[in-house]
């Protein structure tokens, strides 16, 4: 406290250094700053694809570009297959029908299934998760059959249903709900002691503890990686329905013609991919939205 | 005046596998309301572990704990714990954590608007009413979990 009185003896030079006024260059506008700034975040995200896309698109074109190649080049597709992108939306009767309507049909038997799965799948993951006992029983069966391939499960489904909706949305179901349940119960178990304690000293109920502390703790886990989960469900769908179709057509499946549905479905392989993606960033959007933003990718 | 909280020969043992590791044994404690009570020792020596029997989160394995010579077997909101880690649910807001605890304990007891007032109210105490929209990081967060435990003054 004394330090003033000393300090005041022993300052005795005025300051001689005049400050010479700096003129900064003029900031650019907030706006124009944040749009540029906004753009350069969304081409950081944007290029990255765009050139590994265009890189792989050449490596196959100059692969496949000689005559004699048993694939075709993405230009032949492209150029063989241009109705079929550009008109997704035609309904000939049948099964000549665009792509869109494809989809769409496939999509609503993956809607069904997966939800299916995902209720299912979530009660079974919770089960697992939160009784010893129940995973030590269930977890040999989940393991074994987990293995078993989608289309392993085609045949058995249409010997049960006796029709191709039912077998299909099975089949669908059937894919998605092993890592569902798999990730519950893993997600469940990895639930900290912490949480756990704190719902134990404020008694939270049954009912309380799954809403407030399991489901936001296990979500990030629970809705990780969707692509793992979504890209095979669409595939299995993908495979149910051409058996499907196939056993209704068997005979038109022969030669030219199925050299033909052979190429035709490089169109249909894109959109599949196209659809995925969306569902992906659709299921990560839903995980940001339930552990509110906690489960940051 | 009988003893607020007694810790009577109180035994604590683990079992992994068949392997028993006895951890408390025998320890006698009384503390009186209002009475500061630091307990120390080295790591593992059974400091947590006795704290925790105490909150109720662990059972005893011979002996009791009695608080106003009520058994303590579970846990509850009458009992402040802070945890070692800060323990708040780190997908609710500040206010959200401590509005969790206030709507368990007075539950039907106050109205919706006292339960507010009361949250906040615990905020300001440790300055951080400022914050309670945001999510409890870092430091911040043993300030607040220091609140959450709702002491039994209130």
């Amino acid at each position: 406290m004394n330090m003033p009185v000393l300090k005041s003896e022993t300052v005795t030079a005025e300051p001689t250094a005049t400050a010479t006024i700096v003129a900064l260059p003029p900031r650019r506008s907030p706006l124009a700053g944040r749009a540029a700034a906004r753009l350069r975040a969304i081409s950081a995200r944007v290029v990255p694809p765009l050139v590994m896309v265009t890189l792989v698109l050449l490596i196959w074109e100059l692969l496949c570009r000689k005559a004699g190649s048993t694939l075709p080049p993405p230009s032949k597709v492209l150029s063989d297959t241009w109705e079929l992108i550009v008109d997704p939306f035609f309904d000939r009767g049948g099964l000549d029908k665009g792509l869109f309507w494809h989809l769409s049909a496939s999509l609503q038997r993956v809607a069904l299934g997966y939800a299916l799965a995902s209720v299912v799948g979530v009660a079974l993951g919770t089960l697992v998760g939160q009784s010893i006992w129940a995973m030590r029983g269930l977890d040999p069966i989940f393991q074994v059959l987990r293995t078993v391939p989608p289309l392993a499960w085609l045949p058995l489904a249409l010997a049960a249903f006796r029709q191709g909706q039912p077998s299909a949305i099975f089949v669908i179901f059937i894919t998605a709900i092993w890592p569902i349940i798999i990730n519950t119960a893993v997600g469940i178990r990895n639930i900290p002691q912490d949480y756990r304690n704190v719902a134990a000293v404020l008694r939270l109920n049954h009912l309380e503890f799954f809403y407030k502390i399991m489901i936001p703790a296990a979500a990030p886990l629970h809705l990780h990686r969707p692509a793992h989960r979504h890209r095979p469900v669409l595939a299995g769908d993908r495979r149910s329905r051409d058996v499907d179709r196939r056993r209704r057509h068997r005979l038109l499946y022969l030669g030219r013609v199925e050299l033909l549905a052979h190429q035709r479905d490089h169109p249909g392989a894109g959109y599949v991919g196209l659809v995925g993606f969306v569902l992906d960033r659709i299921v990560a959007g839903i995980a940001n939205a339930v552990t509110r933003g906690t489960a940051a990718n | 005046m009988t003893d607020y909280l007694k810790i009577d020969h109180v035994d604590k043992s683990f079992m992994r596998g068949s392997n028993e590791t006895e951890v408390l044994k025998d320890i006698v404690l009384t503390i009186d309301s209002g009475e500061y009570v630091s307990i120390i020792g080295h790591s593992g020596c059974g400091k947590s572990t006795l704290l925790n029997i105490v909150a109720g989160l662990l059972p005893v394995t011979r002996g009791a704990v009695l608080l106003q010579n009520q058994e303590v077997n579970e846990p509850g909101p009458d009992r402040a714990v802070v945890f070692q880690n800060h323990s708040l649910l780190p997908w609710l807001t500040v206010y959200q954590n401590v509005r969790l605890a206030v709507d368990k304990v007075f539950a039907g007891k106050r109205s919706r608007d006292e339960r507010h007032q009361w949250t906040m109210h615990n905020l300001e105490l440790v300055q951080m009413a400022h914050a309670k929209d945001k999510r409890p990081i870092g430091n911040f967060r043993r300030h607040e979990a220091a609140r959450r435990p709702c002491p039994r003054a209130c």
